[in-house]
């Protein structure tokens, strides 16, 4: 699904270069939960921009279902139509209601009006916030906020979600909700996750475990990761 | 229609900041307005006094306002009244006055003035209505051969002729055949034109008697005036038509073609007004840059996120755009309601400008209205509104996408 070849990143500082990703290679497949795991500093939110067709500056070959990824148009347009998002600290659009940020991605890619209501009302069925539809951002909890982002994730059925810590500012159990709900979602609709996180319960939930430090994969398991 | 919702929730996003650029873009709308409006006023006024002083259009003989006469009435109009009768035949034209224009010395027996003549007909200051002030007396009588002819005088020349209602006031002048005449006239009467260096040698007589003191039938202009001066400018295309043409074949001269005075105050006050234009042009620039700057710096991290999903940086822009044009909107409709409402207020406070230079009276301070004016100003102020945004966003939407998400 996403082909990742021999990956070298470095960010350049002033003058000093300073390299997060070394030679890393990764092959996610059809509806896998990644986790991606590793102390601060390891370079898991640098490999997840370049899963996720944010940064293009790195040597190396990127491929979505099949196809490699070379430039800033495709990669935008890859990213509309086959993408989805979930931040740290949600990001939804304050001037837009629960309901309107989950449509938005439907929007972008030009789906009718009639079907954009259809698929969002399930998708806040799916998460449990239809009742809070007509809301804007401000007016929800942290974990309903989450929610909403999940939503507006999965709402075009994307073939890869990409999830940065996603339940870092989220209580325990809130976030426990949230990362059943992924999974429940990506099992569901056959879409891939590569999620970065600290958290042992959100680990729990992978079907497979990459481990990072220093910018290296360390181990790429079927297993428990411990942080 | 969810854009400009989104627009206008953006726009208040930060209450305090937009308001000062709604604030800004009414003032200068209003400043705009009302100072363009003031200049309307103005050239209408002006053009107005112009076409009262010599017609909207001056029936002449080829050259008349360039050459200089070898005798009195030399270039003058022969059959005046035939001329008179075919112009009165254009339904647009409201009347037709022949007149009479001459110079002499006037002399009170002891002491003589240089003077410049009108000779009119008396019915020409009923029709052009109050452009006169008559300080003392009143203005000519129909003139008939049998009483004696009046004169009226401009308000300096009686004062340094010691000249009173009643008084008689010989005119001196030179016939077409060259040889001296003179006339005796009564004052009738004493009038102000607002205009000093007029008041001190202007006379007003029957057309009938300057023709008789100049011992000839020619008249030196047929001034026309129209209804609607919107007809002057197609009334003379077809006064000029080739097929149209007299003979003698005349000149036809417009109104603003004679107005020095009115292209001279109209130049100044475009210069003017374009000045003041580009400042407030620039002003509205610079606040809605800095606004828009603000606003794009704070949501960094939201057009991050946009982009994440695929937004491009053009709708991004776009969004911003709307965000300007809404603010732009609102400015102008708040500067367009209180130049509105200045524009009332001063039809009724009956404020006093002092005297243009040259002039002795001061006239109402009055600002138009302009639809026009005012369509012209609310483009111009959605444009740079809108330029000013797009430059501004253009720096956010650039910036990479990771960036903009660690934003903080
Ligand atoms: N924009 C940047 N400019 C320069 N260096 C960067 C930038 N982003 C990350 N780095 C560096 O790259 C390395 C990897 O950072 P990265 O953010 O990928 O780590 P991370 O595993 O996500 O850490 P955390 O768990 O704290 O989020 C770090 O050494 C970091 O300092
Ligand atoms: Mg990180």
């Amino acid at each position: 699904m996403l082909q990742l070849n021999s990956i070298n990143k470095s960010y350049r500082l002033g003058q000093l270069e300073q390299q997060a990703l070394f030679d890393v290679s990764l092959d996610v497949a059809e509806a896998e939960l990644v986790g991606l795991c590793g102390p601060s500093g390891s370079g898991k939110s640098t490999l997840l921009n370049i899963c996720g067709l944010l940064d293009q500056q790195f040597d190396g070959q990127v491929f979505f279902s099949g196809e490699q990824v070379t430039g800033a148009q495709q990669a935008m347009r890859l990213r509309r139509s086959q993408l989805g998002f979930v931040f740290q600290r949600f990001n939804l659009v304050p001037v837009m209601s629960a309901f309107e940020n989950v449509e938005y991605p439907l929007q972008l890619n030009r789906i009718a009006a009639p079907q954009r209501k259809q698929r969002v009302n399930e998708l806040l069925e799916a998460v449990g916030m239809l009742e809070h539809a007509g809301k804007r951002p401000d007016r929800l909890s942290g974990g309903q906020q989450q929610r909403i982002a999940l939503a507006r994730a999965m709402v075009l059925k994307p073939r890869l979600v990409i999830a940065d810590e996603p339940t870092a500012s989220l209580d325990s159990q809130t976030a426990h909700q949230v990362v059943s709900l992924m999974k429940q979602l990506s099992h569901q609709h056959g879409t891939s996750i590569v999620v970065a996180t600290h958290d042992d319960r959100m680990s729990s939930h992978c079907d497979r475990i990459i481990r990072l430090e220093d910018g290296r994969v360390v181990s790429d398991k079927e297993a428990l990761c411990v942080a | 229609m969810r854009r400009l919702t989104q627009a206008w929730l953006n726009v208040q996003r930060n209450r305090r900041r937009s308001l000062m650029s709604v604030s800004i873009i009414a003032i200068a709308v209003f400043a705009l307005l009302s100072a363009g409006g003031f200049g309307l006023y103005t050239y209408q006024s002006l053009a107005e006094a112009s076409a009262r002083e010599s017609g909207h259009i001056s029936v002449t003989m080829p050259g008349y306002f360039d050459s200089e006469e070898d005798y009195p009435l030399q270039n003058g109009i022969a059959d005046s009244g035939a001329l008179i009768k075919s112009l009165l035949s254009h339904q647009q034209v409201k009347a037709v006055q022949p007149r009479v224009e001459f110079s002499g010395l006037a002399s009170n027996g002891e002491k003589s003035a240089i003077f410049i003549g009108q000779g009119v007909q008396p019915n020409e200051f009923r029709q052009k209505g109050p452009f006169l002030d008559v300080v003392e007396g009143k203005l000519l009588d129909s003139y008939s051969p049998d009483e004696a002819p009046q004169v009226v005088l401009g308000k300096d020349l009686a004062r340094n002729l010691k000249m009173q209602i009643g008084d008689w006031l010989t005119l001196l002048s030179t016939t077409s055949e060259g040889a001296l005449n003179a006339y005796d006239f009564v004052v009738s009467g004493i009038v102000s034109t607002g205009v000093p260096e007029m008041d001190k040698r202007l006379l007003y007589i029957d057309l009938n008697a300057a023709q008789a003191l100049l011992d000839s039938q020619r008249v030196s202009v047929v001034s026309m005036y129209f209804y609607d001066y919107q007809d002057v400018g197609p009334m003379l295309h077809t006064l000029a038509a080739p097929g149209a043409q007299q003979t003698p074949s005349l000149e036809y001269t417009p109104w603003w073609e004679r107005a020095v005075f009115y292209d001279a105050v109209r130049n100044l006050y475009n210069r003017i007004f374009g000045v003041m234009g580009a400042v407030m042009a620039l002003v509205v620039f610079v606040a809605l840059f800095n606004t828009l700057s603000m606003s794009v710096t704070e949501r960094t991290r939201e057009i991050g996120t946009l982009a994440a999903m695929g937004t491009s940086p053009a709708e991004q822009l776009r969004g911003f755009v709307y965000e300007a044009l809404v603010m732009a909107l609102i400015g102008c409709v708040l500067g367009i309601i209180a130049n509105g409402a200045l524009s009332a207020g001063l039809l009724v406070a009956d404020i006093e400008m002092p005297p243009p230079p040259g002039r002795t009276d001061g006239y109402a301070l009055q600002v138009y209205f302009s639809p026009m004016l005012a369509l012209w100003v609310t483009i111009s102020i959605a444009v740079i509104c809108a330029g000013a945004s797009a430059i501004a966003a253009l720096k956010g939407v650039r910036k990479p996408i990771t960036e903009a998400l660690i934003y903080v």
